[in-house]
């Protein structure tokens, strides 16, 4: 497998467990509608990666039976920082794919670097939007994914 | 697209060839043949063998240095330099925005902080290649609320295109630089 192969199935395995997670989270909350959006979000990039993978002849990585790392959510504010955390490492997995693509020629290659920038920015504002909740004096990080 | 290897090392150009091994300094005087010739002894040729020697040996050591000398600095690719333009343009516009809520001035500040780390991180990778000039410190200018959050969508998509226009490392320096302005548009909703 190449780097550009491992990364983007990686890219994917972030998604599934963001999915998860959101399932996980979303009782916590006292408010859901973000969480409702995120959750939308994740499964409509998760789908849209599947489907990529198995164009380009590849099997999609399957999701994990459970996400034991997510645990435990015992109320609000851990669920909000387990939706940083999943948005962080959203993140990473995207800019990961970003420098894979940035490092590789060819069309799949300058096609995915789209598909990880914006994939990357929504996972960072999300991120945001996740800590703005907590201490809006410190939510913003100078380099998401990294 | 740009090269994604590293910059080749700094060179220095070949040294002129050693005025010393062309022709006597200037000015030097040199004995007429039939004044030198009563005098001439053992000491004069053990003497001459020696600057003989040491001649070569200089001669040889420019050559050796030439041979090391690397070649011109590569030049900054335009891309990471507009992007350093960019950067130092929107910390002005953020240093003369005085006013605000307390809710914009949080804002401020972090967005202040992350674009001078954006700056700094792009004068690192900058150094690796050819000097670029400086540019006159930009003027900011004190903006609106909404006139700041169109700066900072904008920068996020300036970035972005930046970010296509490299590879490696930097390429996805620049796509973590568009993502968190893209944060900063965010907030200033």
């Amino acid at each position: 497998m190449t780097d550009l192969e491992t990364a983007w199935q990686a890219a994917l395995a972030a998604e599934h467990e963001a999915v998860f997670a959101y399932g996980l989270l979303g009782p916590r909350l006292t408010s859901t509608a973000l969480a409702v959006g995120c959750e939308s979000a994740h499964e409509a990039l998760r789908d849209a990666t599947a489907e990529a993978i198995t164009a380009a002849g590849l099997t999609p990585v399957p999701p994990a039976s459970d996400y034991p790392e997510l645990y435990p959510v015992p109320n609000a504010a851990a669920a909000r920082a387990v939706a940083v955390r999943v948005e962080d490492g959203c993140a990473t997995a995207w800019r990961y794919l970003y420098l894979a693509a940035a490092s590789t020629s060819g069309g799949d290659a300058h096609r995915l670097r789209g598909t990880a920038q914006d994939a990357l920015t929504a996972s960072a504002v999300r991120a945001v939007q996740w800590r703005a909740h907590g201490s809006p004096d410190h939510v913003t990080r100078p380099f998401p994914g990294t | 697209m740009t090269d994604p290897s590293p910059p080749p090392e700094p060179t220095v150009p070949e040294p002129p060839p050693s005025e010393a091994r062309i022709a006597p300094a200037a000015g030097s005087s040199r004995a007429e043949p039939d004044q030198m010739a009563p005098r001439t002894s053992r000491r004069w040729f053990l003497a001459g063998g020696a600057a003989v020697l040491l001649g070569g040996g200089a001669g040889v050591a420019v050559e050796l240095s030439g041979h090391r000398s690397p070649a011109a600095p590569t030049a900054a690719p335009a891309a990471l330099v507009a992007a350093m333009r960019a950067e130092r343009a929107l910390i002005a516009d953020l240093d003369a925005t005085t006013g605000g809520s307390g809710a914009v001035r949080s804002v401020i500040r972090q967005a202040r902080a992350d674009h001078a780390a954006h700056l700094a991180a792009l004068r690192g990778v900058l150094a690796g290649y050819a000097h670029v000039q400086p540019p006159a410190e930009p003027r900011g200018r004190a903006r609106t609320r909404a006139q700041l959050r169109a700066a900072e969508t904008a920068a996020a998509q300036t970035a972005a295109q930046h970010a296509r226009d490299l590879t490696g490392a930097a390429a996805a320096l620049l796509a973590s630089i568009a993502a968190c302005e893209a944060t900063h548009a965010e907030l200033l909703r």
